[in-house]
């Protein structure tokens, strides 16, 4: 008979269900899956097993995080260099510090001892393979759960040795066991070992119940299933037996498997759809380019001279009054501009809601600016409350953006001719910019054109292949503005050359062998396909170069100077803030 | 009376005369420079006539380009093509894109007449400027010129039965050695010659080493390929860097008197340079008797070649529009 207080002693596993079945023959379940409810103190919250899914979601669709391969480890040891030599350093400061922390702490050994395995191993997880990420993440909720999991649901040396458990199994076993040729059915999607601790360690309840009942018929028909392949089992069974069985269980697991891969093939898809999208098109590299030093001044819109009207002191109530000088610096005059101007302002302590402003007396005002016009603007925001205020004036317009790369084009045979002799041909034919750099206008946005290296060599065997590409960069040059949205990318390519591969985003405008020159703009349907989506700094495209007229494209020089020009008119969206205090009024 | 007077009168007239004669036939201290054209190596250049083109210019400008071409070399230039290449949509010629002219004013020097030739080229030219946003544009014109050119060599070559010094002769007249040279008043000339002579059976057999080098830094080619090397066609390779030896003499030996390796027809220069080595044919009834003494003869070479060359000019054009900004 036990009497007094519940008992706080902790018992490891095997102890503890020694210990169970002697104290009760029914506590062995709560010894051998967690803690007997007397011993234990907090157990997590539900949100701990939503989150363990969401992890194994996202390495199923985005991370695509799968532990460490070992042997990188060892590769990175054996190959030494600065990168291993800074990973030792690391490391023997990790131990320094795990040194101050055995000496001067109060620690019971077991403790030490794992908390020390999982601190080396954690240093060993930064320092000694590619971090990236993905296992940021991982480490991260290793340690989230550490911290907030185990250390509250079980003493302290158990939750170091939790931690350096999970750390293992996540970061290393299941690379070992596929190093091995172990069984393609262990691997973290169908055994999340996040999932499984943190649906032991959450509180009890109905749908933990459900969870857990749900998760052992999934894992029994997976199981039975597999073993039914086997045949060991072959000859304790009748053929009927096994034909239903098998029949039967295969097709619970043919339907998982299905299940499983029809919803990661979508998911993956849609994921790689968007990604795809979002970088390739909308985001991009940006081409090197000059923008026109020599202009006199910035191309597109101004807001200069924004600020308060005043020097008075706003109190609660007052109208906050902000003005600026809209300045319109078009290409010419012919072509105006229509500047939107909006004004808002935001509270420091209330920053998420925006308190929208008048200009000139309308919320948003237009404005047509020509050649070197300016326009005053004025923005009011009644009723002001008390607080730190930024009142900001926003100037949306359009505007269009030019570049264009100089190359260089020459007979390939020539050119080999030149350089069989160590001749060099740009120094042979007097050619000083060896290298061209593509120009741009100096607007909020400039272009970037980028192509292969001159000169580009030209067959004179049609059966010889061309190849080149042509690319085109949109980037923000502005520091006060942003880049909102893309409206058309005009490419003109030198005439005897194509785009291929391009028949999704180009379509081909004309080619004039007149002008010399071909031209491409952005297709309809994928504008509107890409339309919504923000860009921050870059948007780039990238196509292939067919040669379809060789005479043309060298003309009748040695060698040839030709352009490659492009023009993007896009939406762009100017920002000037001006920081005000409303006081109290006394 | 009025006779004597009359005689007297052109007695000093003569006098006059005579003594101006002689006055005006006083010796000058100056030297008479006899200059060798067949030195140094001149070739075809191109100078662009100051301010044509301006190195500024506007958008819609009608510009002139002007250069002359001058022949610092010895040799008169045949089949010369000059080819000027506009910059595509900024600056073109009345043709197109590019132009074209022949050379054929630079004739050769002569000891009577050693000056350099000139040839005057103007071009109309017409600029233009599409790009509208920019300021300004770096426009390049090219000239690519290339013509047939030649080289002649004389020099005199010992002739020495005892070339090793096996029987030593006080105050010999000569030594056969290696002779160098710093052209011929071309790109592309002799730079050393060293001669062999091969004593069989009391006959001397002489051998040249020629060595030739392109001083300049232009381009050699077949002749006749000019309008080849400044257009954009292919180029067969056979005709690149390839020189043609159209004479050798020595003593009363000829070309035909030698073989030479390689084939003197398309002598192929290789990083610059090339080695021909001709010897006299065995057997021929030109080969030089023993004798006891030294003495030198000359030796003449010539051959022709295509050379080419570009310069390049940079105008820069503004855009007016961005001049009002």
């Amino acid at each position: 008979m036990v009497t007094g207080p519940p008992r706080r002693e902790y018992f490891p596993t095997a102890r503890r269900a020694m210990q169970g079945v002697r104290d009760a023959p029914g506590n062995i379940v709560n010894a051998t899956l967690g803690y007997d409810v007397g011993t234990m103190t907090h157990k997590g919250g539900m949100y701990w097993v939503w989150l363990s899914i969401f992890l194994c979601f996202a390495d199923w669709t985005l991370l695509g995080f799968n532990g460490i391969d070992f042997r990188n480890v060892l590769l990175k040891i054996t190959n030494g260099g600065l990168p291993f030599i800074i990973g030792v350093i690391f490391n023997l400061i990790v131990l320094v510090l795990l040194a101050f922390y055995i000496f001067f702490g109060k620690h019971s050994k077991e403790e030490i001892l794992n908390f020390s395995i999982a601190v080396i191993m954690t240093s060993l997880i930064l320092t000694m393979v590619n971090f990236n990420g993905a296992s940021l993440i991982h480490l991260a909720f290793a340690w989230f759960m550490w911290h907030l999991l185990f250390k509250e649901a079980m003493p302290k040396q158990d939750a170091n040795l939790m931690l350096a458990v999970i750390l293992f199994i996540d970061f290393f076993a299941f690379s070992i066991i596929a190093t091995f040729n172990g069984a393609s059915f262990v691997n973290r999607l169908i055994i999340p070992v996040h999932f499984f601790f943190s649906l032991n360690y959450t509180r009890e309840s109905a749908f933990k119940s459900v969870l857990v009942a749900i998760v052992i018929i999934v894992y029994l028909s997976l199981v039975s299933a597999t073993l039914y392949t086997m045949d060991d089992f072959t000859e304790q069974l009748t053929n009927n037996d096994k034909i239903t069985a098998k029949q039967t269980f295969m097709k619970a697991y043919d339907n998982l498997v299905l299940l499983f891969t029809q919803t990661k093939a979508g998911v993956t898809a849609s994921v790689n759809d968007y990604v795809n999208d979002t970088k390739n098109d909308l985001q991009g590299t940006s081409y090197t380019t000059e923008i026109d030093a020599k202009s006199k001044q910035d191309l597109g819109v101004e807001l200069a001279d924004v600020g308060r009207d005043d020097l008075t002191r706003y109190n609660t109530g007052d109208t906050i009054r902000i003005t600026g000088i809209l300045e319109g610096r078009n290409i010419d005059d012919f072509d105006k501009i229509d500047v939107f101007v909006t004004c808002y302002g935001r509270r420091s302590i209330d920053s998420k809601n925006r308190t929208n402003g008048t200009v000139l007396g309308k919320e948003v005002y237009k404005i047509s600016m020509g050649l070197y016009e300016e326009q005053f603007i004025d923005c009011e925001i009644k009723n002001a409350s008390r607080g730190d205020w930024t009142i900001y004036f926003e100037a949306l317009f359009n505007f269009t953006s030019e570049g264009y790369l100089k190359t260089y084009y020459m007979d390939k045979d020539r050119y080999i001719s030149l350089r069989s002799q160590d001749i060099d041909v740009f120094e042979n034919y007097d050619i000083r910019d060896t290298r061209p750099v593509s120009k741009s206008i100096n607007g909020p946005a400039k272009i970037g054109i980028v192509t292969g290296n001159p000169p580009g060599l030209i067959p004179y065997n049609k059966s010889e292949t061309f190849t080149s590409y042509v690319g085109v960069s949109l980037t923000n040059n502005w520091n006060g503005g942003k880049l909102n949205k893309v409206w058309d990318i005009k490419l003109t390519i030198p005439y005897g050359l194509e785009l291929t591969n391009c028949n999704d985003r180009f379509y081909n405008e004309y080619s004039d062998s007149g002008l010399g020159e071909s031209s491409y703009s952005l297709m309809e349907g994928y504008i509107q396909k890409t339309f919504n989506y923000t860009i921050d700094d870059v948007r780039s495209e990238k196509c292939s170069l067919n040669l379809t007229d060789r005479e043309e494209l060298l003309g009748s020089s040695p060698f040839s100077t030709r352009y490659f020009k492009a023009e993007s008119t896009y939406e762009y969206l100017l920002k000037k803030s001006v920081a005000v205090t409303v006081h109290d009024q006394k | 009376m009025i006779k004597n007077n009359q005689n007297k009168f052109l007695y000093l007239t003569i006098l006059i005369l005579l003594f101006g004669l002689i006055s005006g036939c006083s010796s000058d201290d100056r030297e008479i420079v006899v200059v060798d054209i067949h030195s140094g190596n001149g070739k075809v250049e191109i100078e662009f006539i100051e301010n044509l083109p301006p190195s500024k210019a506007y958008a819609s400008e009608e510009l002139q380009i002007g250069f002359k071409a001058i022949n610092y070399g010895a040799y008169e230039v045949k089949n010369g093509i000059i080819s000027l290449v506009g910059d595509p949509g900024y600056l073109f010629f009345e043709d197109g894109l590019t132009s074209e002219e022949e050379i054929t004013d630079l004739t050769a020097k002569s000891n009577y007449d050693p000056r350099d030739t000139e040839q005057f080229f103007i071009f109309d030219a017409k600029t233009a400027f599409p790009d509208k946003g920019f300021s300004e544009h770096e426009s390049v014109l090219y000239v690519n010129y290339c013509y047939d050119y030649e080289n002649v060599f004389n020099d005199q070559i010992c002739v020495d039965p005892d070339q090793y010094n096996l029987k030593p002769v006080d105050n010999k007249v000569c030594q056969v050695s290696e002779s160098s040279y710093s052209g011929q008043g071309g790109p592309v000339g002799i730079s050393s010659i060293t001669p062999k002579m091969i004593l069989r059976d009391d006959d001397i057999y002489p051998q040249f080493r020629i060595h030739i080098r392109n001083f300049g830094t232009g381009q050699i080619f077949s002749t006749g390929q000019s309008d080849i090397f400044c257009g954009s066609e292919s180029i067969n390779r056979d005709f690149m860097n390839s020189i043609k030896i159209d004479k050798i003499e020595f003593s009363d030996m000829t070309l035909e008197d030698f073989d030479c390796f390689p084939d003197i027809n398309d002598v192929v220069i290789r990083d610059r340079e090339a080695d021909i080595i001709c010897t006299l044919k065995e057997g021929s009834s030109k080969r030089l008797r023993s004798i006891d003494e030294a003495y030198t003869t000359n030796l003449n070479i010539e051959f022709k070649y295509g050379y080419s060359e570009s310069v390049s000019k940079t105008i820069t054009l503004i855009n007016q529009n961005d001049m009002i900004r």
